[in-house]
């Protein structure tokens, strides 16, 4: 039964032809929207797999078991693996009801970025371990933008100099890295010592929180960076500028473009705003679930 | 640090945070578009968040940068996907263009095609 009822929903979509919706017998189509839980809105879904309306009013949190899920109405948001979505943090929650809420006609998935990080943490549909997703975010080191320095033109390197070189004194003064910049197209030099350091202090993240660090360094190409965003040296605004320094600096010499250039920069913040918030939130969950756990002398 | 200086310096502080918290208020109210914030949970949690840290705020503890840094990041986040959002929306492609919009653009025009009604009209001209 289960089987048949794939199929159909398999030819459907890849065919999203408007006849076989309509040929469908209406109690069919029913189960098939019951059967695959996993696409809220399934009948709306095969009109255009792109598009789904906003199909409730209200998203509301409630808590189960010491997680927090999300109610839209009545129903129970899932994860496209059709599990129960629920996050370890209520401040978490609360921010992703207000994203499902502030969606009008239409819900734009790639722009709710809480739900997607915490979608990849509770899945984890890449099964990565904890192991290879700091070696993974280590990786960016070894690459880092505020490494890559540019001789000319002189009023560039001087920004870059003025701008950059306080993040890498940071880095060396809090966590002894040693990392030298690079001119040339050689890659930088960071010693062994440097990235074993990162990786102890990576691994003291929850799995949670690593998935979050990973979006972030992936999203500006820049660990030092991050590092600074999270031990609340710098703000969003001021990291972003930090990863685009040499675009905003050709953009006030030749023009900023705004479909691509303004677009590029608030998803960047979008993204990396996202980001911080979950690391945030969910590093300060396991905190209060160790001393929760504390024996009583 | 002299006394005035530190209280000035405690004021700049505190107006920063309150000019966070009612830029936040703002931007929840873009979204839930209700009249009552209080009733909006995510509201009363941002202002409970904030009542907390006052107290600790005088003293200058490491949750107060906390909790400001954490506003300033959801803040940064709702205005700034509201921002994206606009922006795409205005830029966004409204589908394939017709041939006849498309030879506009290059200044061309088409010739009149053939139709039925035309066809007949015609010989009563």
């Amino acid at each position: 039964m289960a089987s048949t009822f794939k199929n159909i929903f398999q030819t459907c979509f890849i065919l999203r032809n408007k006849v076989i919706l309509q040929s469908a017998e209406k109690t069919k189509l029913k189960t098939i929207s019951v059967y695959s839980n996993h696409c809220l809105s399934f009948t709306r879904c095969l009109h255009n797999p792109r598009e789904l309306k906003k199909f409730y009013k209200n998203a509301t949190v409630v808590s189960a078991d010491g997680w927090f899920e999300i109610n839209l109405d009545r129903k129970k948001l899932r994860t496209p693996h059709g599990n129960i979505f629920k996050v370890p943090s209520e401040p978490l929650a609360l921010a992703i009801a207000t994203e499902w809420n502030s969606q009008e006609k239409l819900v734009n998935r790639h722009t709710m970025h809480l739900t997607v990080l915490s979608n990849t943490a509770l899945e984890n549909p890449t099964h990565k371990t904890r192991e290879q997703l700091t070696s993974n975010i280590i990786h960016f080191l070894e690459t880092d933008t505020v490494c890559y320095r540019l001789n000319e033109p002189p009023e560039l390197e001087k920004l870059q100099k003025t701008k950059w070189d306080p993040i890498i004194e940071w880095a060396v003064n809090r966590h002894g890295l040693e990392i030298t910049p690079t001119y040339s197209m050689a890659p930088p030099i960071v010693s062994p010592e440097s990235k074993e350091i990162v990786r102890r202090h990576l691994l003291s993240y929850s799995d949670w929180a690593l998935f979050g660090y990973h979006y972030a360094v992936d999203c500006i190409k820049s660990l030092l960076i991050i590092m600074a965003l999270v031990d609340k040296q710098i703000d969003v605004d001021t990291a972003v500028e930090l990863a685009r320094l040499e675009q905003e600096f050709q953009t006030k010499k030749w023009g900023s473009v705004e479909w691509y250039h303004d677009i590029e920069l608030y998803e960047l913040r979008c993204r990396l705003s996202a980001a911080m918030l979950f690391v945030h939130w969910c590093c300060e969950s396991t905190t209060i679930k160790q001393k929760a756990t504390l024996p009583s002398f | 640090m002299d006394l005035a200086n530190q209280n000035e310096s405690r004021d700049k502080m505190a107006s920063n945070s309150y000019r966070t918290l009612r830029s936040l208020a703002r931007e929840l109210k873009l979204i839930y578009k209700k009249k009552d914030m209080c009733e909006v949970p995510v509201y009363a949690y941002v202002q409970e968040q904030f009542r907390n840290f006052q107290v600790t705020g005088e003293k200058m503890c490491r949750a107060r940068q906390e909790a400001e840094h954490l506003a300033q990041t959801y803040l940064c986040y709702l205005e700034s996907t509201r921002k994206h959002e606009a922006i795409s929306a205005h830029y966004r492609g409204k589908g394939e263009r017709s041939v006849e919009s498309s030879a506009n653009i290059v200044g061309l025009k088409l010739p009149k095609l053939y139709s039925e009604e035309t066809a007949q009209k015609s010989p009563e001209h």
